[in-house]
């Protein structure tokens, strides 16, 4: 409960930690992109073309591939292989650093070629050595993507205004502004290889802050209405209301990082590392609605109430006056 | 419930919950067809995106230059003397004296204009790099607008023209752009059939009336050419003269087609025309490392999470978890059918979406679990207890999933590709959830009969 007793009063640093890392993070991706993978960043490849008498040899291709990867391995060159098939045979492709050594390419792809020519002279090859320069970034994607994620937050704001309360609205706004930005600011800060996946993430992190935050603001909405929540201040209300629930925040938030954490550990290549993009949303969207949002709406609380208090002493000023 | 009709629907339920899982995951040999006929599972239909299934690509040559394969193909001495090789690589020959400082701007040039016309698409993964210097490599996920009708349509090069006969009426010239005839064109849907829309401007509608209005006189030639250099793009055919300020050309069998020539149109009124001509080499279909490997561990990880998520609540709520089992299975079910059935292409981030739609699911049946607890303390019955625990959910349920609909539904009508599939399964996942959540109620009241200790099976305890 100790962790969860004095978070309304933690304003300040809630601040402070969330503009570092919201400032960080576009500082990062202003100044050095987000680190996309190899799919969306330049690279080199080793391209062997066979003929279609080789797509019938599947354990002949894979020991030539294991033979072409330890040639470039011994050529101190770390290679991905991707399998490619045509109408008229197939590509084995392994990609390669855009940073890699072109000498060490260039006799990568001798010693390939000296091997086709020497055990593999059948299967009709072609060996080459190719740069690839990344000049694909759909701008129109994250124009649209921005787009949809504000009027969606502006939508839940005012959803969540109508049903609980305005500073509740209010509070959700900045909270979801916070939560999505926050999201593509760890995935800059934290370098993680991204592909053109990653305008995923701040859906999937508004998506699991509103869920998030439903639940703490249902959670206030049904304890604020108990007897002894009503002589308390506001940061005392948010407080309590937190901690009577925090067993089932910090379940849900584990739940939520696990089961992204599992299919992380699955997945292969860009996907593995979208997934660990989506652990950070799940971290930063759990920090917004039960630390920083919180935080913020006990503020809000405190003014709202102080006016309601205000009204209610000049409505019971004027009732007794008439 | 009684304990008979309980105990009929628990089997007959679960019987079709079986049939429907192996359904969805076995694929096997139909027997009694000499191991001819295969059964794909609903599993195996779903499409995948290209971040687990690999897509297509082409590399498309601009002219002058050549693979290595090709060259080596040649068999024309004569014709073979004319390459060299690149010196900036082994992967291309090139025409000689083709690399002139004209060239390498006009290959500059169809670089962005194809990387324009290809972002117009909006495909998820869609991609547009310069490979070896001086050709271009487009990737595309599987499906009808996969790389090679990409590249092949939209690396047409040339002026935009409309002609009739020999007369050409709308062209780019020193007066003239294609914008002062055309204001836009676009790809749309109409009762199942694709059109292209191109909205005209007032010279634009004189123009086509003029045009329309000979060809339609005309016995033998009605037809309205649009052309991209030398490659048609549409043949019009007209029967009456035409003056509206849109124009819509229909007879396209799907809409990436449709889409392709409105892009074509569209690059024209932009100016963002292609100056070299381009020759499509081998299309290629790949796949990513282990990509087979990575989509059962994709299926065993959901499985995981839902066996996680049974087994958090059989530690807090015991029986309980049985009904919470059931419902997350017939969620799973329905999801599953739902985007084989619709054929949409789930990318990873769908994948997310699903598993997300679970968890709500989970958590909405804990929230009601716990509540129906805290009602049974108050001293109500246990039927008594899960009615009120419903009715004091309901709002805070609704809430929730209006909000998680909300946002999922207004990505999904403002964003474009990935970003926009992944809404759709958001949404559909925040509705299954809300049923999952009244299908809770009626599992619940199925499944309770047949328990010998009521109190067990909810974990509660009645004080004497």
């Amino acid at each position: 409960m100790n962790q969860f007793k004095k978070i309304a009063q933690k304003r300040t640093l809630f601040l402070v930690i969330s503009i570092v890392l919201l400032v960080a993070g576009f500082v990062m991706a202003a100044l050095l992109g987000f680190n996309y993978e190899k799919d969306m960043a330049d690279k080199q490849s080793v391209t062997v073309e066979y003929d279609v008498y080789m797509t019938l040899q599947d354990e002949r291709l894979d020991n030539f591939a294991e033979e072409c990867l330890k040639i470039l391995s011994d050529n101190g060159i770390l290679a991905t292989r991707v399998n490619a098939t045509t109408a008229n045979g197939g590509v084995l492709e392994f990609v390669l650093s855009a940073k890699a050594d072109k000498a060490a390419v260039n006799a990568s792809v001798e010693a390939i070629r000296n091997l086709t020519a020497n055990s593999y002279a059948d299967g009709f090859f072609t060996v080459c050595a190719n740069t690839n320069v990344a000049s694909f970034h759909d701008s129109a994607v994250w124009l649209r993507v921005g787009i949809a994620l504000g009027v969606a937050v502006l939508c839940i704001a005012v959803y969540m205004s109508i049903r609980y309360k305005l500073a509740m609205g209010l509070s959700m706004f900045v909270g979801a502004l916070h939560a999505t930005a926050l999201a593509y600011a760890l995935t800059a800060i934290l370098r993680i290889p991204v592909s053109y996946e990653v305008a995923l993430v701040g859906v999937i992190a508004l998506l699991l802050y509103a869920a998030m935050q439903v639940m703490v603001f249902d959670g206030m909405k049904r304890a604020f209405k108990k007897e002894e929540y009503q002589d308390k201040d506001a940061d005392t209300q948010v407080n309590m209301a937190l901690a009577r629930n925090k067993k089932t925040y910090y379940l849900l938030t584990a739940i939520f990082a696990i089961s992204c954490l599992i299919l992380a550990i699955v997945a292969t290549g860009a996907s593995r590392w979208f997934m660990v993009a989506c652990v950070a949303a799940v971290l930063g969207s759990a920090y917004t609605a039960f630390c920083f949002v919180p935080a913020i709406y006990a503020a809000m609380k405190k003014i709202a109430d102080k006016k309601a208090a205000e009204k209610a002493k000049y409505t019971y000023a004027a009732k007794k006056q008439a | 419930m009684g304990k008979k009709k309980s105990m009929t629907l628990i089997i007959l339920l679960s019987i079709v919950m079986v049939i429907l899982l192996l359904l969805s995951t076995v694929s096997c040999t139909i027997p009694f067809t000499n191991g001819v006929k295969e059964y794909n599972s609903i599993l195996s239909n779903v499409n995948l995106g290209m971040d687990v299934n690999g897509g297509t690509y082409a590399v498309i040559y601009p002219e002058g230059v050549i693979s290595v394969a090709e060259y080596n193909d040649m068999e024309d001495e004569t014709e073979k003397a004319k390459y060299e090789a690149y010196e900036g690589n082994s992967a291309i020959y090139m025409q000689r004296d083709t690399l002139t400082d004209s060239f390498k701007e006009s290959f500059q040039e169809a670089v962005d204009v194809l990387t324009y016309r290809v972002e117009s698409k909006h495909l998820a993964g869609a991609s547009v790099c310069v490979e070896n210097d001086y050709t271009i490599r487009v990737t595309a996920p599987y499906g009808d607008s996969n790389a090679a009708a990409i590249a092949g349509q939209l690396s047409y090069s040339g002026d935009f023209t409309l002609s009739y006969g020999n007369k050409t009426y709308i062209k780019n010239n020193h007066n003239h752009d294609i914008s002062d005839y055309i204001k836009s064109a676009g790809a749309l849907e109409n009762a199942g059939s694709y059109l292209v829309e191109i909205k005209l401007t007032k010279d634009g509608r004189a123009k086509i009336k003029e045009a329309s209005a000979l060809a339609a006189a005309s016995d033998s030639d009605s037809a309205l050419v649009f052309a991209m250099g030398d490659n048609q793009i549409v043949s019009l055919t007209v029967e009456e003269e035409i003056d509206n300020s849109s124009l819509y050309i229909s007879g396209y069998t799907d809409l990436q087609t449709a889409e392709n020539v409105a892009i074509l149109i569209q690059s024209a009124v932009e100016e963002k025309i292609l100056n070299l001509d381009f020759t499509v080499g081998d299309v290629r279909s790949y796949e990513p490392a282990n990509s087979e490997l990575t989509k059962t561990l994709i299926v065993l990880a959901i499985a995981l999470i839902v066996t996680l998520e049974i087994l958090l609540t059989a530690l807090v709520f015991k029986g309980l978890s049985v009904v919470n089992a059931y419902a997350l299975v017939t969620y799973g079910l329905a999801m599953l059918i739902t985007v084989a059935i619709a054929g949409w292409t789930l990318t990873l981030g769908g994948v997310i979406m699903a598993v997300l739609g679970g968890l709500i699911l989970s958590a909405v049946n804990v929230f009601v679990f716990h509540t129906m607890q805290k009602e049974f303390y108050k001293g109500r019955t246990i039927a008594a207890a899960v009615k009120s625990a419903y009715k004091r959910t309901l709002l805070s349920i609704v809430d929730l999933h209006v909000v998680l609909f909300i946002v999922a539904l207004v990505v999904f009508l403002i964003a474009v590709g990935a970003v926009k599939t992944m809404a759709l399964v958001a949404m559909v996942a925040v509705a299954y959830s809300f049923i999952g959540y009244w299908l809770t109620r009626f599992y619940w009241y199925m499944i309770m009969p047949q328990a010998k200790d009521q109190y067990t099976f909810c974990n509660v305890v009645r004080e004497k």
